[in-house]
């Protein structure tokens, strides 16, 4: 019996959808990845990539949706997969080939994305016409009953393409504001005709999908649905949640084997799945539907440790752990937790970098693991770096997250690190900003992940020791990589006060703050900074910058929450502003309407600047992460990974 | 994918240097450039770019599976 058994004995029971076996209660769920080519066919990285997501472990791997109509009014991503001729069937073959390679299950999903889809169409299309909230999504044109008909065929003639390529079940994807979901939602549709009205008809539309896929696989072959079990759109007339679950028992009724249930839409004004949501906050859901069907339910949502999922198959929540963002971030999770080995598996931030990517056309991105959509490049390590031919001694100033992701890959590599920092705790910036609130204590378990790596293949961590420019230079290390991170600094007069602090010293409370508290900067550090403040109590904060909007480097998905939250709680945002002097009194600034003081008890700087003074000690040193220029984490990261691929 | 600028086609404006969330853009005998080691790969340049001079889109097509050069394809 493997350790994760033991731990985790209903994750790794065996399970069944329908007649189809599965080796454990792990669904990798369905991700758009943009790797394919733009007409809709496989391509070799999304090949790759699922294949990854297979020998990690996983008892089922959902591919990406596929779009099924010929007009694209489906694709809702550029890189999306097209199922709807069969000239599809070879290149989706490939992928269940690589997942039966794994002994995993093999599962295809249907995806029409209806109003946030026809991505290279001038409109999109719903059940009515209800206006777009977000951008991003062009006006929605209302389907007429010829061309919802043809919509099920085609979902219909998927299903059979899916069975041909020989995937082993079909999903059929009804979520977060793609086309199902606009049918069964209150919010948009309108009709009044058979496919409108009451939830049994706004349901019609789902029902006769189901339906048809039924009769076209035959009673065998698993159909899984992924539906809402919670819109979240109160605030514009979407359905309550026992219309939801009406709708889900309509699809139970019309024949699915398994549901999938989800919470919220994207254009949801609520955190769903960011990390302000603890672990685990929407099981309820999952709860309430295990309550009332007889299928097996799955679940992803914010639910990254093993041991609440163990906890909800016991206490009868929940039948599947499904997982995307986990398992972008590290595809082997599986494995790594039924060998025992948590610590090794490389956490997600819930940064949503990977969903910012997507819907702004680029491929998938990952904060926490660079080496996603290069699984088959061994440049990039996925599967392991081989050992260094020749082994250096390699000195890595700064244990931040970059020079620990350096030490990671180099000590993995085989050569001979050591990590230096002055602090006397690893993980620097990032250590520091896991003392914010809204779930920020989580990015300790990157740093705790970086650390286990580096002590894991021998890297020597030495902590409380500053280094200075004649230790450099007096060094015999073959390669020195100063990885020094950087600090806040303002140049002005009268930035050496004793009221004006760092606002590093501020998240790990070594500064007090006075009640009006002023930040200056632009950047995530400065709203993280205020947002905590805000979070503390007893503070008047205002974020006073040069930039017209704060936080251009900030995530778009986690700053409009940012920026509602520092609104809502009274911090005065002072923009366009330029800080002239700092006072005993408060900060003096120009703005478009002249010179300004804008009173400060203390003054928190969070303008960061590059600590370069190690990288000119002497010639041929590596400047990697902040020290080269303040970035955001997953820069960070990325700089770390690169260097240590080129030691 | 890190993008590509157009060069022919750049006007050197500079709106992509201000936008570049982690600031690794610049200008170069006025044609932005980007320090691509550190590119993060998102795609706002692109956006932002007011005369569509930054390349950043996924390859469009590929071989049809009825195409005689997908067929001699190696397996």
């Amino acid at each position: 019996m493997k350790p994760g058994e033991k731990k985790y004995p209903h994750i790794f029971s065996p399970y069944r959808i329908g007649k189809v076996e599965l080796k454990n209660r792990i669904k990798y769920g369905s991700t758009e990845t943009n790797f394919n080519y733009g007409d809709g066919f496989v391509s070799d990285k999304e090949v790759a990539y699922m294949e990854a997501q297979a020998r990690g472990g996983a008892g089922i791997v959902t591919t990406q949706g596929a779009f099924t109509d010929p007009r694209g009014e489906g694709k809702g991503y550029v890189g999306m997969m097209g199922i709807w001729n069969d000239e599809f069937i070879p290149g989706l073959q490939r992928i269940t080939d690589a997942i039966h390679a794994h002994d995993s299950v093999a599962i295809l999903q249907l995806m029409h994305c209806g109003r946030v889809g026809g991505i290279e169409l001038d409109y999109t299309v719903g059940p009515s016409m209800v206006k777009q909230k977000i951008r991003r999504f062009r006006e929605p044109k209302e389907m007429s009953v010829e061309e919802i008909e043809s919509c099920i065929q085609e979902h219909i003639d998927g299903s059979r393409r899916c069975q041909e390529a020989g995937y082993d079940g079909v999903e059929v994807s009804g979520i977060v504001g793609y086309l199902i979901s606009n049918f069964i939602s209150s919010y948009t549709n309108k009709r009044t005709d058979e496919y409108g009205g009451d939830i049994v008809g706004r349901a019609t539309f789902m029902r006769k999908i189901v339906e048809g896929i039924r009769k076209q696989v035959g009673p065998d072959f698993p159909i899984i649905i992924r539906l809402c079990g919670e819109e979240l759109l109160d605030d514009r007339g979407g359905n309550k949640p026992e219309e939801s679950l009406e709708a889900i028992k309509i699809a139970e009724q019309a024949g699915i084997d398994c549901l999938s249930v989800t919470a919220g839409w994207q254009e949801s004004a609520v955190s769903v799945i960011s990390r302000d949501i603890p672990m685990g906050h929407w099981l309820y859901i999952a709860e309430r539907m295990k309550k009332n069907l007889s299928v097996p339910v799955a679940m992803a949502y914010r639910m990254f440790l093993p041991q609440l999922a163990e906890d909800a198959i016991v206490e009868g929540k929940l039948d599947i752990w499904e997982m995307c963002r986990p398992m972008i971030a590290d595809p082997n999770l599986p494995n790594k937790i039924l060998e025992g080995k948590e610590e090794e598996i490389i956490p997600c931030m819930a940064c949503n970098i990977c969903l910012a990517r997507l819907f702004r056309d680029a491929e998938l991105d990952c904060f926490v693991r660079p080496s996603l959509g290069h699984e088959s490049e061994a440049d990039w390590g996925f599967h392991g770096f081989s050992g260094s031919q020749e082994k250096k001694k390699i000195w890595i100033i700064g244990a931040g997250i970059a020079g620990l992701q350096t030490g990671a890959v180099a000590a993995e590599k085989g050569h001979d690190v050591t990590i230096t920092d002055k602090a006397d705790h690893t993980g620097g910036q990032l250590a520091a900003a896991s003392h914010g609130p809204g779930g920020d204590d989580e990015f300790m378990r990157l740093v705790d992940y970086l650390e286990h790596r580096c002590k894991q293949f021998g890297a020597k961590i030495e902590l409380n020791k500053a280094v200075s420019r004649d230790e450099v230079k007096a060094s015999e290390a073959d390669v020195i990589i100063v990885a020094t991170g950087a600090t806040p600094h303002i140049d002005v007069p009268g930035a050496d006060l004793p009221h004006v602090v760092s606002c590093l010293d501020v998240f790990e409370e070594k500064a007090k703050v006075g009640k009006k508290a002023v930040v200056l900067g632009d950047s995530g550090a400065a709203i993280a900074t205020a947002l905590l403040l805000l979070h503390r109590g007893g503070h008047e904060v205002s974020l006073v910058g040069k930039a017209k909007k704060p936080g251009q480097d900030v995530n778009p998905s986690y700053i409009w929450r940012y920026i509602k939250k520092l609104r809502d709680e009274s911090a005065v945002l002072v923009r366009n502003t330029k800080v002239k002097e700092i006072t005993e009194k408060g900060v003096v600034v120009d703005t478009p309407d002249g010179e300004q003081v804008i009173e400060a008890d203390t003054v928190i700087v969070a303008h960061m600047k590059p600590n370069q003074e190690l990288s000119s000690a002497k010639k041929r040193i590596y400047t990697i992460g902040d020290a080269i220029t303040p970035r955001r984490g997953s820069g960070a990261i990325l700089d770390g990974v690169k260097m240590g691929m080129r030691l | 994918m890190v993008p590509v600028i157009d060069a022919f086609r750049c006007d050197g404006c500079g709106i992509c240097v201000l936008r570049c969330p982690p600031q690794v853009m610049g200008t170069v005998k006025s044609i932005a450039v980007i320090i691509t080691d550190l590119c993060e790969e998102c795609g706002i340049c692109a956006e932002v770019c007011p005369i569509d001079a930054v390349r950043f889109k996924l390859p469009h097509r590929s071989y049809r599976s009825t195409d005689q050069a997908y067929k001699a394809l190696p397996r």
